[in-house]
Protein backbone atom coordinates (compact mmCIF):
# COMPACT_ATOMS: atom_id res chain seq x y z
CA UNK A 1 0.00 0.00 0.00
CA UNK A 2 1.75 3.34 -0.85
CA UNK A 3 1.12 6.44 1.31
CA UNK A 4 0.40 9.49 -0.42
CA UNK A 5 2.68 12.16 0.60
CA UNK A 6 0.82 15.42 0.90
CA UNK A 7 3.69 17.54 2.72
CA UNK A 8 7.62 17.03 2.55
CA UNK A 9 9.29 19.09 5.14
CA UNK A 10 12.48 21.11 4.04
CA UNK A 11 14.25 18.63 5.48
CA UNK A 12 13.10 15.80 3.62
CA UNK A 13 14.03 17.83 0.28
CA UNK A 14 16.76 18.27 1.47
CA UNK A 15 17.88 14.79 2.23
CA UNK A 16 16.26 13.63 -1.17
CA UNK A 17 18.50 15.91 -2.84
CA UNK A 18 21.47 14.77 -1.54
CA UNK A 19 20.24 11.32 -1.89
CA UNK A 20 19.97 11.85 -5.91
CA UNK A 21 23.71 13.21 -5.73
CA UNK A 22 25.15 10.20 -3.91
CA UNK A 23 23.29 7.81 -6.50
CA UNK A 24 24.94 9.78 -9.59
CA UNK A 25 28.14 8.85 -7.01
CA UNK A 26 31.69 10.01 -7.77
CA UNK A 27 30.55 11.36 -11.27
CA UNK A 28 28.34 13.68 -9.17
CA UNK A 29 24.68 15.25 -10.35
CA UNK A 30 23.62 17.90 -12.31
CA UNK A 31 21.21 20.44 -11.88
CA UNK A 32 18.19 19.02 -14.08
CA UNK A 33 18.61 15.37 -12.22
CA UNK A 34 18.68 16.71 -8.84
CA UNK A 35 15.34 18.88 -10.12
CA UNK A 36 13.76 16.34 -11.39
CA UNK A 37 14.76 13.48 -8.81
CA UNK A 38 13.50 15.93 -5.92
CA UNK A 39 10.37 17.12 -7.81
CA UNK A 40 10.84 20.98 -7.26
CA UNK A 41 11.02 24.06 -9.13
CA UNK A 42 13.87 26.02 -10.42
CA UNK A 43 13.74 28.80 -8.10
CA UNK A 44 13.30 26.22 -4.87
CA UNK A 45 16.10 24.10 -6.38
CA UNK A 46 18.49 26.77 -6.95
CA UNK A 47 17.81 27.95 -2.95
CA UNK A 48 18.28 24.88 -1.66
CA UNK A 49 21.43 23.53 -3.68
CA UNK A 50 22.98 27.51 -2.28
CA UNK A 51 22.10 26.41 1.31
CA UNK A 52 23.42 23.03 0.66
CA UNK A 53 26.77 24.22 -0.49
CA UNK A 54 26.88 27.06 2.10
CA UNK A 55 26.48 24.06 4.69
CA UNK A 56 29.61 21.79 3.34
CA UNK A 57 27.08 19.19 2.88
CA UNK A 58 27.87 19.37 -1.02
CA UNK A 59 30.29 20.57 -3.24
CA UNK A 60 30.23 22.58 -6.96
CA UNK A 61 32.48 20.26 -8.61
CA UNK A 62 32.91 21.52 -12.09
CA UNK A 63 31.50 24.37 -13.31
CA UNK A 64 31.80 26.06 -16.97
CA UNK A 65 29.35 27.73 -19.47
CA UNK A 66 27.04 25.11 -19.63
CA UNK A 67 27.66 22.39 -17.11
CA UNK A 68 27.72 22.54 -13.00
CA UNK A 69 27.90 19.25 -11.70
CA UNK A 70 27.36 18.77 -7.63
CA UNK A 71 28.78 16.00 -5.08
CA UNK A 72 28.56 14.84 -2.18
CA UNK A 73 30.82 16.15 0.80
CA UNK A 74 31.93 13.58 3.60
CA UNK A 75 29.79 15.66 5.66
CA UNK A 76 26.69 15.59 3.45
CA UNK A 77 27.36 11.81 3.61
CA UNK A 78 27.27 11.42 7.11
CA UNK A 79 24.45 13.40 7.63
CA UNK A 80 22.23 11.42 5.29
CA UNK A 81 23.68 8.14 7.42
CA UNK A 82 22.07 10.01 10.08
CA UNK A 83 19.29 11.11 8.15
CA UNK A 84 18.26 7.60 7.49
CA UNK A 85 18.85 6.12 11.37
CA UNK A 86 16.35 9.36 12.43
CA UNK A 87 13.90 8.34 9.22
CA UNK A 88 13.88 4.26 9.77
CA UNK A 89 13.33 5.31 14.03
CA UNK A 90 9.86 8.03 13.12
CA UNK A 91 8.46 5.37 10.84
CA UNK A 92 9.21 2.61 13.38
CA UNK A 93 6.47 4.62 15.56
CA UNK A 94 4.72 5.87 12.15
CA UNK A 95 6.19 9.35 12.47
CA UNK A 96 6.81 11.02 9.08
CA UNK A 97 9.91 13.51 8.70
CA UNK B 1 -4.89 -11.67 47.52
CA UNK B 2 -1.79 -12.81 46.28
CA UNK B 3 1.16 -11.70 47.62
CA UNK B 4 4.75 -11.51 46.46
CA UNK B 5 7.94 -12.86 48.18
CA UNK B 6 10.71 -9.93 48.99
CA UNK B 7 13.02 -12.19 46.45
CA UNK B 8 10.15 -11.66 43.97
CA UNK B 9 9.64 -7.25 44.88
CA UNK B 10 13.46 -6.76 44.41
CA UNK B 11 13.07 -8.64 41.00
CA UNK B 12 9.76 -6.51 40.18
CA UNK B 13 11.45 -3.55 40.60
CA UNK B 14 14.91 -4.37 38.89
CA UNK B 15 12.60 -5.07 35.80
CA UNK B 16 11.15 -1.81 36.58
CA UNK B 17 14.34 -0.04 36.70
CA UNK B 18 15.37 -1.82 33.83
CA UNK B 19 12.45 -0.93 31.97
CA UNK B 20 12.58 2.68 33.11
CA UNK B 21 16.39 2.88 31.45
CA UNK B 22 15.03 1.07 28.30
CA UNK B 23 12.34 4.04 28.44
CA UNK B 24 15.12 7.17 28.86
CA UNK B 25 17.57 5.83 25.86
CA UNK B 26 14.24 5.94 23.70
CA UNK B 27 13.37 9.06 25.05
CA UNK B 28 16.92 10.30 24.41
CA UNK B 29 16.79 8.87 20.91
CA UNK B 30 13.59 10.65 19.76
CA UNK B 31 14.91 13.90 21.08
CA UNK B 32 17.82 13.53 19.19
CA UNK B 33 15.57 12.82 15.65
CA UNK B 34 13.43 15.61 16.99
CA UNK B 35 16.23 18.26 17.02
CA UNK B 36 18.04 16.78 13.91
CA UNK B 37 14.55 17.05 11.90
CA UNK B 38 12.26 19.59 13.63
CA UNK B 39 9.48 17.05 13.41
CA UNK B 40 7.15 17.88 16.59
CA UNK B 41 5.72 14.81 16.89
CA UNK B 42 8.89 13.33 17.41
CA UNK B 43 9.48 15.78 20.83
CA UNK B 44 6.06 14.59 21.97
CA UNK B 45 7.26 11.13 21.75
CA UNK B 46 10.09 11.70 23.66
CA UNK B 47 8.41 13.26 26.16
CA UNK B 48 6.07 10.71 26.76
CA UNK B 49 8.72 8.09 27.00
CA UNK B 50 10.49 10.49 29.76
CA UNK B 51 7.18 10.87 31.63
CA UNK B 52 7.09 6.87 31.37
CA UNK B 53 10.78 6.60 32.41
CA UNK B 54 10.32 9.61 35.70
CA UNK B 55 6.80 7.58 36.24
CA UNK B 56 9.19 3.81 36.15
CA UNK B 57 11.60 5.09 38.20
CA UNK B 58 10.05 6.99 40.90
CA UNK B 59 7.54 3.67 41.27
CA UNK B 60 10.88 1.66 42.29
CA UNK B 61 11.92 4.92 44.47
CA UNK B 62 8.89 5.23 46.12
CA UNK B 63 7.85 1.08 46.55
CA UNK B 64 11.66 0.91 48.16
CA UNK B 65 11.00 3.64 50.48
CA UNK B 66 7.66 2.60 51.41
CA UNK B 67 9.18 -1.22 52.45
CA UNK B 68 12.23 0.21 54.12
CA UNK B 69 10.48 2.74 56.13
CA UNK B 70 7.21 0.56 56.54
CA UNK B 71 5.13 3.75 55.28
CA UNK B 72 1.62 2.56 53.30
CA UNK B 73 0.71 6.43 53.05
CA UNK B 74 3.54 7.00 50.34
CA UNK B 75 3.35 3.79 48.65
CA UNK B 76 -0.25 4.72 48.06
CA UNK B 77 0.97 8.41 46.95
CA UNK B 78 3.69 6.48 44.63
CA UNK B 79 0.96 4.41 43.02
CA UNK B 80 -1.89 6.85 42.26
CA UNK B 81 1.21 9.52 41.17
CA UNK B 82 2.97 6.94 39.35
CA UNK B 83 0.08 5.75 37.26
CA UNK B 84 -1.08 8.73 36.03
CA UNK B 85 2.17 9.24 34.89
CA UNK B 86 1.77 6.57 32.79
CA UNK B 87 -1.33 7.75 31.32
CA UNK B 88 -0.09 11.12 30.78
CA UNK B 89 2.95 9.34 28.60
CA UNK B 90 0.38 6.87 26.85
CA UNK B 91 -2.16 9.64 25.96
CA UNK B 92 1.11 11.57 24.38
CA UNK B 93 1.70 7.80 21.99
CA UNK B 94 -1.71 8.26 21.49
CA UNK B 95 -1.02 12.02 20.20
CA UNK B 96 2.34 11.20 18.56
CA UNK B 97 1.86 8.13 17.14
CA UNK B 98 -1.36 9.23 15.68
CA UNK B 99 -1.67 6.55 13.03
CA UNK B 100 13.28 -16.62 52.32
CA UNK B 101 13.57 -14.18 54.93
CA UNK B 102 10.50 -14.23 57.36
CA UNK B 103 8.08 -11.33 56.58
CA UNK B 104 6.77 -9.17 59.41
CA UNK B 105 3.07 -8.06 59.39
CA UNK B 106 3.88 -4.26 58.04
CA UNK B 107 5.96 -5.69 54.96
CA UNK B 108 3.14 -8.65 54.19
CA UNK B 109 0.86 -5.55 54.33
CA UNK B 110 3.42 -4.10 51.78
CA UNK B 111 4.03 -6.83 49.68
CA UNK B 112 0.21 -7.37 49.06
CA UNK B 113 -0.19 -7.06 44.79
CA UNK B 114 -3.48 -4.55 45.21
CA UNK B 115 -1.37 -1.90 47.08
CA UNK B 116 0.51 -2.04 43.72
CA UNK B 117 -1.51 -1.41 41.69
CA UNK B 118 -4.69 0.82 40.97
CA UNK B 119 -7.52 -0.70 38.95
CA UNK B 120 -9.43 2.27 37.99
CA UNK B 121 -5.73 3.48 36.15
CA UNK B 122 -4.89 0.46 35.36
CA UNK B 123 -8.25 0.13 32.98
CA UNK B 124 -7.60 3.49 32.08
CA UNK B 125 -4.15 3.09 30.62
CA UNK B 126 -5.57 0.00 28.91
CA UNK B 127 -8.20 2.06 27.00
CA UNK B 128 -5.92 4.34 26.27
CA UNK B 129 -2.95 1.64 24.92
CA UNK B 130 -5.48 -0.20 23.01
CA UNK B 131 -5.48 2.82 20.93
CA UNK B 132 -1.54 3.26 20.52
CA UNK B 133 -1.61 -0.86 19.83
CA UNK B 134 -3.79 -0.16 16.80
CA UNK B 135 -2.28 2.76 15.63
CA UNK B 136 1.05 0.82 15.19
CA UNK B 137 -0.29 -1.99 14.13
CA UNK B 138 -1.97 0.29 11.17
CA UNK B 139 1.44 1.74 11.05
CA UNK B 140 2.96 -1.32 10.39
CA UNK B 141 0.63 -2.89 7.84
CA UNK B 142 1.45 0.46 6.00
CA UNK B 143 5.15 0.52 6.49
CA UNK B 144 5.93 -2.94 6.30
CA UNK B 145 8.96 -2.07 8.27
CA UNK B 146 10.91 -4.59 10.81
CA UNK B 147 11.24 -1.19 12.89
CA UNK B 148 7.81 -0.99 13.15
CA UNK B 149 7.57 -4.55 13.83
CA UNK B 150 9.34 -4.28 16.63
CA UNK B 151 7.43 -0.51 17.79
CA UNK B 152 3.91 -2.63 17.24
CA UNK B 153 5.35 -5.72 19.91
CA UNK B 154 6.40 -3.63 22.49
CA UNK B 155 3.19 -1.29 22.62
CA UNK B 156 1.28 -5.07 22.23
CA UNK B 157 3.54 -6.61 25.05
CA UNK B 158 2.42 -3.58 27.00
CA UNK B 159 -0.67 -3.53 26.59
CA UNK B 160 -0.48 -7.26 27.41
CA UNK B 161 1.27 -6.36 30.81
CA UNK B 162 -1.44 -4.07 31.52
CA UNK B 163 -4.11 -7.10 31.42
CA UNK B 164 -1.82 -9.29 33.33
CA UNK B 165 -1.89 -6.72 35.83
CA UNK B 166 -5.67 -6.93 36.54
CA UNK B 167 -5.34 -10.97 36.52
CA UNK B 168 -5.48 -12.35 39.19
CA UNK B 169 -1.95 -13.34 40.19
CA UNK B 170 -1.23 -11.48 36.82
CA UNK B 171 1.25 -9.03 38.78
CA UNK B 172 4.47 -10.90 38.24
CA UNK B 173 3.78 -11.66 34.64
CA UNK B 174 2.75 -8.76 33.91
CA UNK B 175 6.31 -7.03 35.45
CA UNK B 176 7.58 -9.80 33.07
CA UNK B 177 5.73 -8.51 29.66
CA UNK B 178 6.47 -5.07 30.73
CA UNK B 179 9.81 -5.49 30.30
CA UNK B 180 9.34 -7.70 27.28
CA UNK B 181 7.94 -4.83 25.66
CA UNK B 182 10.91 -2.68 26.44
CA UNK B 183 13.24 -5.08 25.28
CA UNK B 184 11.29 -5.06 22.24
CA UNK B 185 12.00 -1.62 21.97
CA UNK B 186 15.32 -1.67 22.85
CA UNK B 187 16.07 -4.13 19.70
CA UNK B 188 14.81 -1.64 18.01
CA UNK B 189 16.91 1.19 19.08
CA UNK B 190 20.31 -0.95 18.92
CA UNK B 191 19.50 -1.89 15.09
CA UNK B 192 18.51 1.86 14.14
CA UNK B 193 21.74 2.89 15.40
CA UNK B 194 23.66 -0.06 13.50
CA UNK B 195 21.68 0.73 10.44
Amino acid sequence: MSRKRAYRSKMRILADMMRCIQEEGEEGAGPTKILYSANLSHDRLTQYLDELVEKELILLAEENSSNKVYKLTEKGREFLREFVKMEKFSEAFGIEI
Amino acid sequence: MQALTPGQLALVLLFEAVSGTIALLVSHYSNKAYRFTQQKRLADLSTGFLVLSAGMYGRVIGILYAAIFSDIETLGITIIATGFMRIMAYILFVISTRHTIKVGPEMALFLQVPLLIDLNLEYIALVILVIVVLQSLMNYASSRSRYGLYVFTGFLLLLLSHFAAVMRNGYLLSQILQLLAFLALFVMLYKVGRE
